[in-house]
């Protein structure tokens, strides 16, 4: 077992990246869930259209506020092909007071190149939340490099839940 | 032989007393050890004698001493007064037409000399007995500013000296004479006009003044003029200077080379208390026309805390010292008002007569501590509000130092007046109104609170303060929250709005800033809450965890209809409660303060946001 394939089954063990029932109460869900479904349809309408237009239409829609899982929505899509335009948009939701969209933002962060992703990774080592921190080893396997390989060094040497968990992970 | 000695003794005679005081000589001499030769159990007689109040009050063609206390006048003389008097323990020197200057027995007013000044101006009167000192100019001279030593006791001229240059207004104390002459403070001996200190005040080079007046106060020695003063230090030093903050009124008389006599720009003037550790001004009485507005100020010389307000209704006043714990006042008609230092009561009042163009009030000095532990009068921002209300637009320097003084409390509710003031909604018809709301307007823009600029500095530090894993210890934003309330600068509002939107930002803290913004009421944190409210409306769990979200909803309500803001507010607004997955409570607040606001006369204002 790869060290990466590792990482990332404590992701998904932690729930770390999901798909945006994370946190919801499923009432709520199924309440919103024909204008979340439209939210999120006119994001891969917006996603699919390579113009200026299209990235500036999902920009003023995050700055007006969306559906948590319209969102995550959003960042998976980035994160399997990110959009230069949209960098500062997913940093801005890495700063979301929720941890899902945290970490989904910081996933689709790091897939902007090597730079933004020693940056996103570093911003996940801080992080408060610990799931978001348990992204860390994952995208430093993704991404490796001396920097990131420092990041998770320091990182593992404070956090003794998430080193623990990898060590048994590794077992 | 004969003829030669003859001129010799001409020139003995005319003497020492006739050379030339020069406008720029070395440094020379110590003012402080000179000063401090005087006989102090003399010094203490006198300060006990001085005690006893008196008020002389100058009329047009008359002269009126009045005893305070019992309100009795004490004696009149027919005398037409042309410049400030002074007074000892026992006389009342009073200058007089024809150049003349005439002593007057302090207690029986009876006249005990009068003595002819050379020149044809005053400048200024000093006196400590047995010389009374004056600065006079005479055009007709070679060199016409002079300085001259009259004895007290037969009104003679015992010394006089020519000047190079202008002289201001000079201090006794003991038995030197100070006086200002171009760049440097001289001190000469009061009996002989013996030149035995020098000292560099670099007014006008460096510190672009002309310093004209030479104080005495509490050991300490002040040049000053108008609100900017130098505490006179060490020889080398060119003493440190200092300045009222805000100039709201002069707080050192100035003559501009001539003293003549009581005028109406006496009507405004800053009374200062000094501190008894260095030369920094602690409390300020501002009498401005009717108005008097007493207040600490900090060490800037900003006022800092309001301690009481007094109004006369009727009449303005012309004078204003403090004698002991009292406030005395004379008004233009004549009548005495008192009030107790501590709270501005009033404690007495003598009826006036004939309308005075100034007055001389005498008595033991101001006390140099304040009973700290008595407190300011509690309805002082009352009287502050009221201040700003009154419409005589005479009262304009004094309602402008209220308003900073409003502005400087730690109380936002306080403080709220001015931003009234500044928005326009708290105006009236008085003719000063525009102006008022221009410096409501211009103060909004300075930081709030009796806090220094060190005190803000270091509530920047604490709110630019992030959590984040792995420090020692957890960041807490409480105390610096509330800090904010009270005391800080429009970059504090830009933190707090940073620290609205980061996601380290606990819900409690959250409540907390949006709590504080709405307090503050600054139309500056309206983008970040706009942001917030927008980022997170539909957001159930986000808007769950406290009550932020819709405080800060509440708070944009609040400024819908704001010049500034408002656009910014309202399109949030609108655009939220159009979103089908707002979450509902949030939507209710939105929907109702929205259709309050529609049926007020923001209500066009929302139709277009709504289009």
């Amino acid at each position: 077992m790869t060290p990466e394939v590792i990482c990332l089954a404590i992701a998904v063990a932690t729930g770390a990246l999901g798909t945006g029932a994370t946190g919801s109460a499923p009432q709520a869900i199924a309440a919103t869930e024909r204008a979340a479904s439209g939210v999120s349809a006119h994001f891969r309408e917006w996603l699919a259209d390579p113009s200026a237009d299209g990235g500036r239409a999902i920009r003023e829609r995050v700055d007006l506020g969306a559906p948590p899982v319209a969102i995550i929505a959003l960042l998976d899509a980035l994160r399997a092909s990110p959009r230069a335009e949209l960098l500062d948009v997913v940093q801005t939701l890495a700063t979301y007071r929720r941890a899902d969209i945290r970490m989904n933002a910081i996933a689709a962060w790091a897939e902007y190149g090597e730079l933004e992703a020693v940056a996103a990774i570093s911003a996940a080592s801080t992080d408060l939340d610990p799931k978001v921190r348990a992204l860390v080893p994952a995208l430093a396997a993704k991404f490796p490099g001396e920097e990131a390989e420092q990041i998770l060094v320091d990182l593992l040497a404070r956090d003794e839940a998430l080193a623990a968990a990898l060590a048994e992970a590794a077992e | 032989m004969i003829r030669t000695l003859t001129l010799a003794l001409v020139a003995l005679i005319a003497g020492c007393a006739g050379r030339v005081l020069p406008a720029d000589a070395p440094e020379h001499g110590n003012l402080a050890a000179v000063a401090a030769d005087h006989d102090t159990e003399e010094a203490k007689r006198e300060s006990v004698a001085s005690g006893l109040p008196l008020v002389v009050l100058i009329e047009r063609a008359r002269v009126v001493a009045v005893d305070p206390i019992h309100g009795r006048e004490r004696w009149s003389l027919p005398l037409v007064v042309t410049g400030h008097p002074v007074a000892t323990a026992r006389a009342v020197y009073l200058p007089v037409r024809g150049q003349r200057v005439v002593a007057i027995d302090r207690e029986y007013g009876t006249i005990r000399f009068t003595a002819q000044l050379p020149g044809e101006a005053l400048t200024g009167l000093a006196v400590a007995e047995p010389m009374l000192v004056a600065t006079v100019l005479d055009p007709r001279e070679h060199r016409p500013a002079q300085i001259v030593g009259v004895s007290t006791i037969d009104g003679e001229i015992r010394w006089r000296r020519p000047a190079a240059a202008r002289l201001g207004i000079p201090e006794v104390v003991g038995e030197i004479a100070v006086v200002g002459i171009g760049d440097q403070i001289a001190a000469l001996k009061i009996d002989s006009g013996r030149e035995v200190a020098r000292l560099d005040v670099t007014a006008s080079y460096e510190r672009r003044a002309e310093f004209e007046r030479v104080v005495h106060r509490r050991g300490m020695w002040f040049v000053g003029s108008g609100t900017r003063w130098v505490d006179v230090g060490a020889r080398g030093s060119g003493g440190d200077m200092h300045a009222l903050a805000r100039s709201y009124a002069p707080a050192f008389r100035t003559v501009r080379g001539m003293d003549d006599g009581h005028g109406d720009d006496e009507r405004l003037r800053m009374w200062l208390r000094w501190s008894s550790i260095d030369a920094s001004p602690r409390d300020a009485i501002l009498l401005s026309r009717r108005a008097v507005v007493a207040a600490r100020l900090d060490g800037e010389g900003n006022p800092l805390r309001p301690r009481w307000v007094h109004i006369e209704e009727d009449g303005e006043l012309v004078a204003l010292e403090v004698t002991g714990r009292r406030v005395v006042m004379v008004r233009e008609d004549g009548a005495i008002v008192q009030l107790d230092d501590e709270t501005g009561r009033e404690l007495s009042r003598i009826g006036g007569g004939q309308p005075v163009r100034g007055a001389l009030v005498l008595g033991a000095g101001a006390p140099a501590h304040r009973e700290l532990r008595r407190s300011d009068d509690p309805g002082v921002h009352g009287d502050l509000r009221r201040l700003i209300a009154e419409k005589d637009a005479r009262l304009l320097p004094a309602q402008r130092f209220a308003a900073d003084l409003l502005w400087r409390s730690d109380d936002p509710q306080v403080r709220a007046h001015v931003l009234g003031l500044a928005r326009g909604e708290i105006t009236s018809d008085a003719p000063q109104a525009p102006t008022i709301r221009d410096h409501a307007r211009a103060l909004v823009r300075t930081p709030w609170g009796s806090g220094t600029d060190a005190d803000t500095v270091e509530l920047l530090g604490s709110l630019r303060k992030r959590g984040r894993f792995g420090l020692a210890e957890p960041v807490a934003f409480e105390a610096p929250i509330r800090a904010a309330v009270r005391s800080g600068s429009a970059a504090v509002t830009g933190e707090l709005g940073l620290l609205l939107l980061d996601p380290g930002t606990t819900s409690d803290d959250l409540q907390r800033i949006v709590e504080a913004l709405t307090l503050l009421d600054d139309v500056r944190a309206i983008d970040a809450v706009a942001r917030f409210v927008a980022r997170y409306h539909a957001d159930t769990q986000i808007v769950a965890e406290s009550g932020a979200l819709h405080a800060a909803a509440r708070l944009l309500l609040q400024h819908a209809d704001d010049a500034q803001a408002g656009r910014r507010a309202r399109e949030v607004l609108v655009a939220v409660v159009a979103d089908p997955l707002c979450e509902p409570s949030l939507r209710t607040v939105i929907v109702r303060g929205l259709a309050d606001l529609e049926a007020g006369a923001a209500g066009d204002l929302i139709r277009a946001a709504r289009r």
